[in-house]
């Protein structure tokens, strides 16, 4: 190990650039009934480079709309709020959190992310939970490697180097570097930004769902990533399906035999986010 | 007679869909165009949806209303209603002209490529999704 501390890790979180006011605003109003359209708007418009994401992304040859998408109300009428929402947030995150170089590639990141969005997305809503915090959830699932690769590039390239030359699990090379995995840190850095907690939960136990204290969340998402890989979802290059908890599905009532009718509406909702950034 | 215009490959399988232009009476010959050939059918997004491609079950809404018949064929219109409605995806019949050598090799590669992102041992739960997904599989290439 280096010894560097989580502690020293997350003192360094300047070095993230901060998290979108849109992204803010989705996420903060994921429960809240009385959140519409016209609030969305009002709030992103204030921003105009998310603005000219949402409707290049609302314009893309993912939607194929036969007339031109020129505002967000349009967007919004046109694709619906739900689905305005989730690109907001997709691209504002991304947009923003896109650091990388030599061997960590933000849009592997992103792509692996998005996938495991989709899945839990998907999972929540056979399983009647909020699909818009799993979304959320899924997508910054690996946020703490993009803090640990801010923070202390050349370490975390040892542990990617580490992984792929033993092809272990990358939270076992991390581990083994840090001491401590991207799990912990990512789950350190919502809260620093003041997301909900059931996120935070969720990000946290992501690997460990059996550590016992972080709720449904942690199995929705370690649920969800286990999915995308075995769906392989990104296309990663070392892809390989992760342990996966018994205990967590038997919670959740996961049957993956019951579950198979979804995997393709995965993989075209997958396929339709992907077209939609500008990801492919 | 509808004019096949060409062929788009689209997606990330590779496939090819038809390129219809579509006069107004033209179903009785997208029917037979669809009895003639063997079809295989894929779930696509609603932005890869063209019209001229025919449906192979029937669309549902969200609590589980028929909004369009199994083997309609899709238009314009319909394709922008079901962007209202939400829908996200839709499995449609498209003309698959693969070999049984072909339909083996695709089958073979994607085991290995299966087993492979499976690879080392895991619980009982993790052998349950290889299950789901290899049969998914297969019933996505045959």
């Amino acid at each position: 190990m280096n010894g560097v501390s989580l502690e020293e890790i997350l003192s360094r979180v300047s070095t993230l650039p901060t998290l979108p006011e849109a992204a803010r605003y989705v996420i903060a109003t994921i429960d809240d009934e009385t959140a519409n359209a016209d609030s969305l708007v009002d709030r992103l418009n204030t921003d105009p480079i998310v603005v000219a994401r949402i409707l290049a992304a609302a314009n893309s040859s993912a939607f194929a709309l036969r007339s031109r998408i020129d505002s967000m109300r349009q967007a919004i009428l046109v694709l619906g709020l739900k689905e305005i929402r989730s690109i907001t947030l997709a691209t504002a995150v991304i947009d923003r959190l896109n650091l990388g170089s030599g061997a960590f590639d933000p849009r592997i990141l992103w792509r692996h992310s998005l996938g495991v969005a989709v899945c839990a997305r998907a999972i929540a809503e056979d399983l009647r939970y909020n699909p818009e915090a799993a979304f959320t959830a899924g997508l910054l699932h690996d946020i703490g490697q993009m803090l640990l690769f801010a923070a202390v590039p050349e370490l975390f390239e040892e542990a990617l180097r580490r992984c792929r030359e033993l092809d272990e699990p990358i939270v076992e090379s991390e581990q083994a570097v840090f001491g401590f995995d991207h799990a912990v840190v990512g789950a350190e850095l919502v809260r620093h930004w003041r997301l909900p907690t059931e996120i935070a939960d969720g990000i946290g136990g992501h690997h460990d769902p059996e550590g016992g204290h972080f709720g449904e969340m942690a199995d929705l998402i370690h649920v969800a990533e286990v999915l995308s890989h075995a769906l392989d979802l990104g296309k990663l290059p070392d892809n390989r399906v992760p342990a996966v908890s018994s205990l967590a599905c038997a919670r959740l009532g996961i049957d993956w035999a019951d579950f198979s009718p979804r995997m393709a509406d995965i993989e075209a909702a997958y396929d339709e986010i992907l077209l939609a950034l500008n990801l492919h | 007679m509808a004019n096949l215009l060409g062929w788009r490959r689209m997606g990330r399988n590779g496939i090819c869909a038809p390129l219809f232009l579509v006069p107004p009476g033209a179903t009785e010959v997208m029917a037979e165009w669809q009895h003639a050939m063997k079809t295989r059918s894929f779930y696509l997004p609603l932005g890869r949806l063209l019209p001229g491609m025919i449906a192979a079950a029937d669309i549902l809404g969200k609590q589980g209303e028929k909004l369009l018949p199994a083997d309609c064929i899709l238009d314009e219109p319909q394709i922008e209603r079901l962007r209202r409605r939400a829908i996200r995806s839709v499995l449609v019949k498209l003309p698959d002209e693969r070999d049984d050598e072909t339909i083996r090799r695709e089958t073979e590669a994607a085991e290995r490529r299966l087993a492979h992102i499976f690879r080392g041992a895991g619980s009982d739960a993790r052998a349950d999704l290889y299950r789901a997904v290899a049969a998914y599989r297969r019933k996505q290439l045959a």
